[in-house]
């Protein structure tokens, strides 16, 4: 009976046991916690990492800020309207809804980067780098990449939330609404400035070099019509000697040739790494359909655009191809297949290159009045692809060609509709064309924002519809 | 032997002398002893192990295996109680006879059946709660491997809804509506004193294993269980043996499923036509200048693309040429499919101890070809009264289950999305394709092969093809049961100790050769890919409970207190790999470079609770309870809540003034308060995590974080707080009972996913802001004993209503809307939780001329062919402020009713069960209505779409290439809302006892022949699968937009023969 007792009497005391509170206090086994998480060099580091790799997203250089700068031009297309629920196909005829998934996951994506970059600009001020000038580098590369976001997002929607903090309680944002667009550029020239004293002249693979910095800082005066504050810009790049063209136009895009004199800033992507998750859904979608596996025929370089190459352009045959016995469309060849899985291109994606900054200081320069300067940097880039020097020479010829060498240089890599923006000749090329084509639209400025999302005007009515939509 | 002990010289007794202030026990004295025998009122024979007390001592006794026993009875002694589970409790006058002989008799009564309520049992009487319970016989009329459908149109205040597409996926119990807006829906469940995780496994129960299954609706019932039981409490008992010798039960049936639902889609002949004019009419629209007589190479040059192009071979399906390939493809996804059940019980005891060992095998084939389901389970129980003062007992389940369940759960992982699920693959395969070659080998291929080289109609593979090639098995082990150690060192004090487990392991494994296509990817360009991914979840328990139960004259007491500690963990490590050097080993182990994933996750919940009920003379009744709960789960701020009830019962027919004659024999009402919580949020919602997302430069990977959730510290339970108000009434000595229960609950604290802006960086946060209320009534009426003669008769119906309404969202916040597959869903403030909220869809623009005399300026982009919207805020444009709520899928009323009859040897029951008042929306159902030239078309949209040889049509003008923008905005609209009302003959079973004459001669004590259905007929005018399939796969989106079937598989009737035999 002694036995007996003994159980009652450790199952009493066992029973009048408070609660004991440790057991209660479990923290995650196979995820980090943010509590004990960027306190070190190294996790800090990581969370760098993590901006650059949000940039890889669908919604982002992976596929919808190209598809949306090129189709909503007029010299790329949408094969099939319809796929993917329409999110190419709407941009196509200006038939973009509020309800267009591209147009919610540029948003949310675009955002996501900017708390990525609002996480680590917070909290790297308190961790100590090795190396303190590291830390200055980083701090002004998450500037420029928070600048680049929010250049892509006051082009696209026009007046867009402005947010520099890191985010406490989502709940706070409720009723902020939209913050009026130039307060937006008043705030990317800020981070671009920033960044431009903080940068290494030197580029490294995968991160911006001050030359990024200052052609994204032109782009963003150009796009405000600042142009002569451009040209200041966009000189120190072309002058500083660290940036070419490559030599020839087969030896700039594909994984060959990445990291070449040409690349100030790009997005890195690799087919074969990590369970196929590091390479670009660009390749396989961005191909005519059943041309490959995936192929989505987004994207497409109409016929009649490549048509217009002249038959000596290097161009015509390097940016450009088809694969007549599968479907007669033509596609771009700036993003190589992937040889190990459908949405695993390996090309990285270049947000700035040479080119571009060539012909944004030909253009700053003429805009600015400064037209007997121009010609050369067209050329630069018209010899390369085996052309004659331009023939331009007036203002409005040389805006003419301008134009003209960017649509045959840039094609397929999403910049002709913010040219077509920027030039203020938007929606007059465009109703030309459809005219032309047999294409019952028309467009209006209304449709040179995209709407917002409905989702995010259904979440918070603070959030304002852009007109039209 | 006699477990009846001299009190004297016992070394417990200054453990008695220490009780005795707080029970005021009598000192022991001078005592006599008794002796007799107990025997079954009806049968006459011994009843073994029958509890015999001196009430008001300490002294106690059980009957033998002859069902004699002996009492020592204290001096001062006036009554002698007996009770035995099941049968009348009688009290006998003490007035110092020595032997007493007495027949007990099986509880008829409604009155004085054992509810099983919280850490204990209950009489209705005495228990004030709303429970309802459904025994064996009635849960196994349905026959499926889960017991939750057993539940079904059985009782009042429960519906099962689930989409469970395999047999043996849970269903979902919800009991009393929507308690909550995203937090987890699932009631808590206990077996046998176990509670199991949110969402394991219910069919690692064998029905037939379980004895019962009591359902705690009402807030003050389940309060015991606190923070876990604001969805409802579910408590499975399981068989006991009872004393006696050893029984033999066998039960088994084999049957076949087929399936009875409404959903059909076009022939070849009729799918010709749809893609002939949705190729048309998308070419011509897309742009100026196109003919409809324009080849298929004019076309092309004028950029119309694949979509415009018109197959050649559809020419000789317009002209009705016979004999053309023409598939059945739904034919060749679903089959009658077998189903079998083997079940073998032996139970019995002696006096101190009793034992139920079961066994069983469950198979079923899926109606979805090449999938099947094979369940082995063994459940063993037993209680044994080691002497007068302990008893111990195990229990054990465990169960193995085999299992292929169709590939799509497998290629899921891959996000490949729908395409490989058979179920909904259907509405993607052109009848013009074959299944088979010539040869008879599978033609894999034509369809996706032709589609992308010439056509982009379906880009996806054979999916018999799919089904048959790819792999994919799932095989658990599971066991959980416990064990406890009870106490009593004085009568009616008890204590119980118990250590319970869950040990569940599962080994999922998944492939698919490289000879399969998949969307967008021929056969060429196809990769072999494969995962094994291992699960083991463990989950263990101790529970120490002190019990007392005494009587004092007209008093009664029962005082519970007691302590748990509750801790799971859960693992998975995944390897999957898409890189295969070729097809020869059929499993993971041939991947040249599997990437592995590691997942581990934990909880830990420490509870203190205690209860009294207190009872005067029978009539006036009054319990209380508090729970004090501390969960892991929540901020550091909250991690503890406490959760109260209270409630009260009058039984007025136990009143002097009560006519003791009249048709009335039983009448009571009861009225109980309480509060319970919920707490299923995920193990770390509180806390911020940091989740991986890695960048590669020039090659070679680098770690790259991210902060994924945005913390909370001050997360904590939803509290629901309810009112309960019960009348039960029995008539003609109980044979009719009727209970019917009014409620009202109020949810504050809801724990709520709340779409925020996301400029913060996120879309959602999960946050305890809002407040929700519902209210309810149940009624439920059984009859039993009507006996007619020789015919005796029994019936039992139940109705159930249910409303709710937001009261409050987050701070500022006056609606969510959310969507699912393109399907809006509106939850507003002073309105129902997911409200459909779509255009609402007035006619066809038949014209031109009707789009420019528009009323109101249509949507932009609207064509010809495209839906009128109606302009539902009068502005004269059509804008999402003219969407409009829809209704909901919470019914009105649902409703069960049944009866059960028996002359001689046959018996009969049948089960009927229906809903009223609830739309739905499918996904498939609105694609194959959608006119999109991808999907086959629904044969009601081919009746119905208006074109040139219908001009009266309803349904949008079918559209392949340049579908238009409005018409992907009213793409779901208020036409795919449909009305998913249903009644069903649930189940029916008709049986056959041989004559006990015959049977006992081969040595059989009951033989009984049956023929059993489930879903005899369905009445419904519901067109998809099954409108209980509702989308269930994470709890936002099965509250926040309820009604959403995401992809279901068919409603199936069940047919089947059995034998029940018992020795």
């Amino acid at each position: 009976m002694k036995l007996k007792t003994y159980i009652i009497i450790i199952s009493l005391i066992s029973l009048a046991l408070s609660a004991c509170s440790e057991r209660l206090e479990l923290s995650p086994v196979t995820e980090k916690a943010a509590t004990s998480f960027y306190s070190s060099e190294q996790e800090l580091e990581s969370a760098v990492t993590g901006v650059y790799a949000q940039l890889q997203n669908g919604g982002l250089y992976g596929l919808d800020l190209i598809g949306v700068g090129e189709i909503s031009g007029e010299d790329s297309f949408e094969e099939i309207a319809a796929n993917d629920g329409g999110r190419f196909g709407q941009l196509d005829d200006f038939s973009t809804n509020a309800g267009n998934d591209l147009v919610g996951d540029i948003w949310r994506e675009s955002y996501e980067g900017i708390q990525r970059v609002n996480v680590v600009l917070n909290r790297i001020t308190d961790i100590d780098y090795a190396d303190p000038s590291l830390k200055t580098t980083r701090i002004a590369e998450m500037q420029f990449i928070r600048g680049l976001l929010y250049f892509n997002l006051v082009r696209l929607y026009g007046d867009v939330p402005l947010v520099l903090v890191e985010t406490e309680n989502p709940s706070d944002f409720f009723g902020q609404g939209r913050t009026p667009a130039d307060q937006v550029y008043s705030q990317i020239e800020a981070d671009l400035n920033a960044a431009i004293q903080s940068l290494p002249s030197e580029k490294v693979s995968g991160r911006p070099a001050k030359g990024a910095a200052q052609a994204l800082l032109g782009d963003v005066q150009m796009t405000q019509g600042k142009y002569s504050e451009a040209v200041t810009n966009l000189a120190a790049v072309v002058n500083s000697g660290l940036y070419s063209l490559a030599p020839s136009t087969s030896e700039i895009f594909g994984p060959a040739n990445e990291g070449n004199s040409e690349v100030l800033f790009e997005i890195q992507f690799a087919s074969g790494v990590s369970g196929n998750t590091e390479g670009s859904p660009a390749a396989s979608q961005f191909r005519p359909s059943g041309t490959t596996a995936n192929a989505k025929g987004h994207n497409l370089p109409s016929t009649e655009f490549v048509d217009s190459y002249d038959d000596n352009d290097t161009r015509k045959t390097d940016y450009v191809g088809l694969d007549a016995a599968a479907n007669p469309f033509y596609f771009s060849l700036k993003y190589e297949v992937s040889p190990t899985g459908i949405n695993d291109g390996g090309s990285d994606y270049y947000v700035i290159r040479y080119a571009d900054v060539l012909l944004k200081y030909a253009e700053a320069l003429n805009e600015s009045g400064s037209t007997s300067e121009v010609a050369q940097y067209i050329n630069l880039v018209r010899n390369r692809a085996g052309l004659e020097n331009t023939t331009a020479t007036s203002q409005a010829e040389l805006r003419v060609a301008i134009e003209k060498e960017r649509r045959f240089e840039f094609i397929g890599e999403g910049h002709r509709w913010f040219d077509l923006k920027r030039f203020g000749n938007a929606v007059e090329t465009m109703n030309k064309w459809f005219s032309e084509n047999g294409k019952n639209v028309v467009i209006d400025a209304d449709n040179l924002l995209l709407p917002l999302p409905q989702s995010q005007i259904d979440t918070d009515p603070a959030l304002s519809q852009n007109p039209g939509y | 032997m006699n477990f009846t002990k001299k009190r004297q010289g016992f070394s417990l007794r200054w453990l008695a002398l220490f009780f005795a202030f707080l029970l005021g026990a009598n000192q022991l004295s001078a005592q006599q002893t008794v002796s007799g025998t107990v025997t079954d009122g009806e049968t006459e024979n011994p009843l073994i192990g029958v509890r015999i007390v001196a009430k008001g001592t300490t002294s106690g006794t059980i009957s033998g295996n002859d069902g004699s026993f002996k009492l020592e009875v204290p001096e001062g002694t006036s009554t002698i109680a007996f009770s035995y589970i099941g049968y009348a409790s009688l009290e006998i006058p003490f007035t110092g006879q020595s032997s007493i002989n007495i027949t007990m008799t099986e509880e008829a009564r409604e009155v004085g059946e054992v509810v099983i309520i919280g850490y204990g049992t209950g009489t209705k009487e005495k228990f004030n709660g709303a429970v309802s319970k459904v025994d064996n016989e009635r849960l196994n009329e349905y026959s499926s491997a889960n017991f939750e459908q057993g539940l079904v149109g059985n009782i009042a205040g429960v519906q099962i809804v689930g989409n469970g597409k395999n047999p043996g996926d849970n269903s979902v119990i919800q009991i009393r509506g929507l308690n909550t807006l995203t937090a987890g829906t699932n009631p808590l469940i206990v077996v046998d004193g176990n509670p199991l995780t949110e969402g394991s496994s219910l069919s690692s129960i064998n029905p037939q294993d379980i004895e019962s299954v009591s359902i705690l609706k009402d807030a003050a019932s389940a309060a015991i269980y606190g923070s876990r039981a604001s969805n409802g409490v579910i408590l499975v008992t399981t068989k006991k043996g009872k004393a006696g010798e050893l029984r033999v039960t066998y039960d088994g049936y084999i049957g076949f499923q087929e399936r009875i639902d409404n959903f059909e889609l076009a022939d070849a002949y009729e799918t010709a036509i749809f893609d002939a004019d949705a190729r048309n009419f998308g070419y011509v629209s897309g742009g100026l200048g196109r003919n409809l007589s324009d080849n298929n190479d004019t076309r092309d040059a004028n950029g119309g693309g694949k979509r415009s192009r018109v197959q050649p071979f559809l020419q000789g399906y317009l002209n009705g040429t016979p004999g053309l390939t023409n598939t059945d493809w739904t034919d060749e996804i679903f089959r009658s499919a077998r189903q079998q059940n083997h079940y073998l019980n032996l139970a019995g005891g002696s006096a101190k101890t009793d034992y139920s060992i079961s066994f069983s095998y469950f198979d079923q084939e899926n109606i979805i070809i090449d999938s099947d389901y094979q369940r082995y389970t063994n459940n063993i129980q037993i209680n044994s009264q080691i002497n007068e003062y302990i008893r111990f007992g195990v229990s054990s389940n465990i169960s193995f289950v085999d299992a292929n369940p169709t590939g799509e759960r497998g290629w899921s992982d891959f996000n490949l999305g729908n395409q490989p699920d058979p179920a909904f693959a259907i509405i993607l395969m052109h009848p013009y394709y074959p299944v088979y070659n010539p040869d008879g080998t599978l033609a894999v291929a034509n369809q996706i092969e032709d589609n992308n080289a010439n056509w982009d109609g379906p880009i996806s593979g054979n999916v018999v093809a799919t089904v048959k090639e790819t792999d994919y098995t799932e095989r658990f082990f599971r066991a959980f049961g416990n064990t406890y150690l009870e106490i009593e060192p004085l009568p009616g004090l008890k204590f119980k100790t118990s250590l319970g487990g869950d040990y569940n392991t599962g080994v999922a494994q998944f492939f698919a050769p490289s000879t399969l296509g998949n969307y967008r990817t021929p056969v060429a360009n196809s990769r072999a890919m494969a995962f094994k991914s291992d699960t083991r979840r463990e989950n263990v328990i101790t529970e120490n409970l002190l019990t007392y139960d005494e009587s004092f004259g007209d008093h009664s007491i029962n005082v519970l207190a007691g302590y748990s500690y509750q801790q799971e963990t859960f693992n998975r490590v995944r390897l999957e790999s898409q890189d295969f050097t070729d097809d020869n080993l059929r499993n993971i182990a041939g991947a040249t470079n599997p990437t592995a994933t590691n997942v581990s996750s934990k909880w830990a919940l420490e509870s203190l609770f205690g209860r009294i009920q207190y009872d005067y003379k029978g009539k006036y009744s009054l319990s209380a309870s508090l729970r004090r709960d501390g969960s892991s789960r929540f901020g550091a701020n909250t991690k503890y809540g406490e959760f109260a009830s209270v409630s009260a019962g009058w039984v007025l027919s136990n009143e002097t003034f009560f006519p003791e004659d009249g048709p009335l024999s039983f009448a009571k009402i009861r009225g109980t308060w309480g509060q319970t919580g919920n707490n299923q949020i995920g193990d770390f919602a509180s806390i911020a995590l940091i989740d991986q997302d890695n960048y590669v430069v020039d090659g070679s990977l680098s770690a790259g974080s991210f902060t994924r959730t945005s913390p909370n510290a001050d997360l904590s339970w939803e509290t629901n707080t309810s009112l309960n108000f019960g009348i039960d009434l029995g008539f003609l000595n109980d044979r009719l009972f009727v209970t019917a229960e009014y409620y009202t609950s109020n949810t504050t604290d809801l724990l709520l996913n709340v779409p925020v802006p996301q400029q913060s960086g996120f879309s959602q946060s999960l946050q305890n802001i809002g407040e929700l209320d519902n209210r309810g009534f149940e009624l439920e009426v059984r009859g039993r004993g009507m006996d007619l003669g020789p015919l005796k008769l029994g019936f039992n119906a139940n109705i159930t209503t249910n409303q709710n309404e937001v009261i409050a969202l987050g701070t500022g916040q006056t609606q969510i809307i959310s969507s699912n597959g393109g399907m809006g869903f509106l939850t507003r403030v002073g309105e129902s939780i997911a409200q459909f909220y779509a255009y609402d869809i007035i006619g066809v623009y038949r014209s031109q001329s009707d789009i420019e005399n528009s009323s109101s300026t249509p949507l932009p982009g609207t064509e010809v062919g495209d839906y009128i919207v109606r302009d539902a805020n009068n502005d004269g444009q059509i804008t999402p402020d003219d969407r409009v709520m829809l209704g909901d899928y919470n019914p009105d009323f649902t409703y069960g009713f049944g009866f059960n009859l028996a002359f001689r040897g046959i018996d009969l029951a049948v089960q009927f069960n229906g809903i009223e008042g609830r739309v739905a929306s499918d996904r498939m159902v609105y694609f194959a209505d959608s006119g999109e030239g991808f999907f086959v078309p629904s044969q009601y949209y081919f009746d119905n779409y208006f074109s040139d040889s219908n001009p009266e049509g309803f349904f949008r003008r079918p559209d392949f290439s340049s579908f238009s923008s409005a018409g992907r905005l009213t793409r779901a609209s208020s036409l795919s809302v449909y009305d998913a009302d249903y009644f069903r003959l649930r189940s029916l079973q008709i049986g056959y006892s041989l004559p006990a004459s015959i049977t006992q001669s081969i040595g059989i004590e009951n033989l009984r022949i049956y023929v059993t259905g489930n879903n005899i007929f369905n009445i419904t005018d519901y067109r998809g699968y099954n409108p209980d399939g509702i989308d269930t796969r994470s709890n936002s989106t099965q509250t926040l937009t309820r009604g959403w079937i995401n992809s279901t598989a068919p409603l199936t009737r069940f047919m089947a023969a059995g034998l029940n035999v018992k020795f």
